[in-house]
């Protein structure tokens, strides 16, 4: 495994596979086990201060992947390797204490803050389990990112309670308390898609501002190809568990290759009602992830589907610098 | 910034009392809380209250209320008013003494079986699930009749009936709680088990425990005031109200009704008191169990 000298994060086919509780008399009788293939056979590479997107439906399996790589759901298979140490190696202790270094923003900021804990605390926590600073220096550097976050007065929000904040303020709160460690990477789990559209475009511009400043690297998981379109460098598609499609934003949006990207991208309004456009749409619902189609997973739905789709399932090939998985292109 | 933080405080009692008095939960808890309290005076306060020692006779047995007894005398002689109110004492003692017991057995339990769960949860939940299915008293009377009298013995065998109550409401309350994001933001930082157990999930359950440890000196009053009416709790002659009316009752035949009578209304009077606060104060926590369809 050789690593580039510029990448940061090098996931090599992770897996993640669910085990599906079943009726005990079916457990006897059938023997087979269910499993929910939440994320199957990804790999993908992030460079140092790069913002790697992964768009995808409800159920693609991005979120899963999220929380995987930075090992807050155990891995089935697979290498995370970050900063050459393998992430899936650590254990116990090594592992509490490697969390200092990469943090995760959750979708919703009303459930991630711990409702008896003021916010200067839950800020100021992660110093105090990893044996960061005095108590002053921790409340200074704190309430100096509070002045940052726009978080004003910052005194008075450091004493205050989380129920007494709006979204947007306790996504700021959410967002600080992932930074106060200086970590390195950030996955950020849909962190716009419970806000107003108002404080949506806020949140973003202080996403990247803080990346320039803490040279930071993204793995950005949305569903809104807009807020995708605006914070990230490169963009990975998922599908049923797999990324089918990977590359840099203006290819993608310029030129998907992919069936299933075309679509995704069609999908997107334009706000001008004169402009006619070919509609695809896919057929049906994302299939279940218990039963993945033999062959390539998207072919239940695709609208240019072949014999070869139902019975090979097609590899990520590099095509032109980017990596399309279709027989198709 | 101190006045600052006076300001919260003083903002927050006074939303507190706001919210208690607004509506008839309120007024219920506050009803319930004045009857506590005088139950707890007269308990702290009995040796000024009481106009003659309860252990002693102070006059003729038998005497029906008058102004010297204001409740009478028992069969003995003692002076009902004054073993009315040293009772409270037993009462008060045993139901704490009890419910500490329970709670610091129980919630600890819940806890930690309610973060961890497996196989674990399955066995103690099972165990918990098979005290639980006995009659209350009975167990209590069986636990009473092996250990024999005492405050601690007493206390310990009400204390076993209600561990389970602890344990199923703060375990059922650690898996919902456990699950929420926050508490997957504290192990994304890198807490230790301990700390998020402790600073991220009780807190959160913390609220269920008051008003179940409210519930249970209720329960446990009843409970201790059975035992001792059965001959399984204090020795006599200590002042005790299910002691009492278990005496007094043999002279209701012969219309003496008072030995009986004022034992049994302060056991109902205090248990109505702990289950009115206890209510008010579910209402308060739980805004929706109250609400009107």
């Amino acid at each position: 495994m050789k690593m580039n000298e510029e990448t940061f994060l090098k996931v090599e086919h992770l897996r993640k596979e669910f085990d599906l509780k079943v009726p005990w008399i079916e457990a006897i009788f059938k023997r087979e086990k269910k499993t929910v293939k939440a994320v199957d056979d990804v790999s993908f590479e992030i460079k140092k201060g790069e913002t790697l997107g992964i768009v995808g439906e409800s159920g693609s399996g991005k979120t899963t992947l999220g929380r995987t790589v930075i090992r807050l759901i155990e891995p089935t298979s697979g290498k995370i390797i970050m900063d050459n140490t393998d992430l899936t190696k650590l254990k116990g202790e090594v592992l509490r204490k490697a969390r200092r270094d990469f943090s995760i923003i959750f979708q919703d900021p009303m459930a991630s803050l711990n409702p008896y804990m003021r916010i200067g605390k839950i800020v100021s926590h992660p110093l105090e389990i990893h044996n960061i600073g005095t108590k002053q220096e921790r409340k200074e550097k704190i309430l100096n990112l509070f002045e940052k976050f726009n978080l004003t007065p910052p005194e008075e929000f450091y004493n205050r309670f989380p129920k007494y904040l709006s979204g947007g303020q306790r996504q700021r709160v959410v967002i600080a308390r992932a930074l106060i460690t200086n970590p390195k990477f950030i996955v950020a789990d849909e962190p716009t898609a419970m806000l107003d559209v108002s404080v949506r475009s806020q949140i973003l511009k202080l996403m990247i501002q803080v990346k320039e400043e803490f040279k930071l690297t993204y793995l950005f998981i949305t569903h809104d190809l807009a807020s995708a379109k605006y914070i990230c460098d490169r963009i990975g598609v998922m599908y049923l568990g797999k990324i089918i499609e990977i590359a840099k934003k203006e290819d993608i949006f310029k030129e998907p290759l992919h069936p299933y990207t075309k679509i995704l991208m069609s999908a997107i309004p334009i706000p001008d009602p004169n402009v006619k456009r070919e509609k695809l749409m896919p057929k049906g619902e994302i299939p279940s992830a218990t039963n993945i189609p033999k062959g390539c997973r998207f072919h239940t739905r695709c609208p240019f589907a072949k014999d070869i789709c139902r019975e090979q399932e097609p590899e990520l090939r590099d095509i032109g610098g980017r990596l399309v998985a279709c027989h198709l292109v | 910034m101190i006045q600052n933080s006076n300001q919260m405080i003083s903002a927050r009692i006074s939303s507190f009392l706001k919210d208690l008095l607004g509506d008839s939960s309120g007024i219920m808890a506050i009803v319930g809380f004045a009857i506590l309290t005088i139950f707890i005076l007269m308990a702290i306060f009995a040796p000024l209250i009481a106009p003659y020692n309860p252990i002693q006779p102070s006059g003729n047995p038998l005497t029906p209320p008058n102004w010297h007894h204001l409740m009478g005398t028992d069969n003995m002689g003692y002076d009902v008013f004054s073993r009315f109110i040293y009772g409270s004492r037993m009462a008060l003692i045993i139901a704490f003494i009890a419910t500490l017991i329970a709670a610091g057995i129980g919630v600890p339990l819940g806890l930690i079986v309610g973060y961890f769960g497996g196989p674990l949860d399955r066995v103690i939940t099972m165990i918990m699930d098979s005290v639980y299915t006995f009659p209350g008293l009975i167990l209590a009377i069986a636990i009473a009749a092996v250990l024999g009298p005492g405050i601690i013995n007493i206390s310990l065998s009400i204390a076993v009936v209600y561990i389970p109550t602890y344990y199923r409401v703060i375990r059922s309350q650690v898996a919902s709680v456990k699950n929420e994001l926050y508490v997957e933001s504290a192990y994304s930082i890198g807490a230790k088990t301990s700390t998020i157990i402790f600073k991220y999930i009780l807190p959160n359950v913390l609220p269920s425990i008051i008003v179940v440890l409210s519930m249970n000196i209720a329960d446990a009053i009843m409970t201790e005031a059975g035992l001792s009416f059965l001959g399984l709790g204090i020795t006599p002659p200590t002042p005790d109200w299910g002691y009492d009316l278990a005496n007094g009752q043999q002279f209701i035949i012969s219309n003496d009704w008072w030995m009986a009578f004022f034992p049994g209304v302060a056991i109902i009077l205090i248990v109505l008191g702990f289950s009115m606060f206890a209510e008010g104060l579910n209402e308060y926590f739980n805004p929706n169990i109250g609400e009107k369809r």
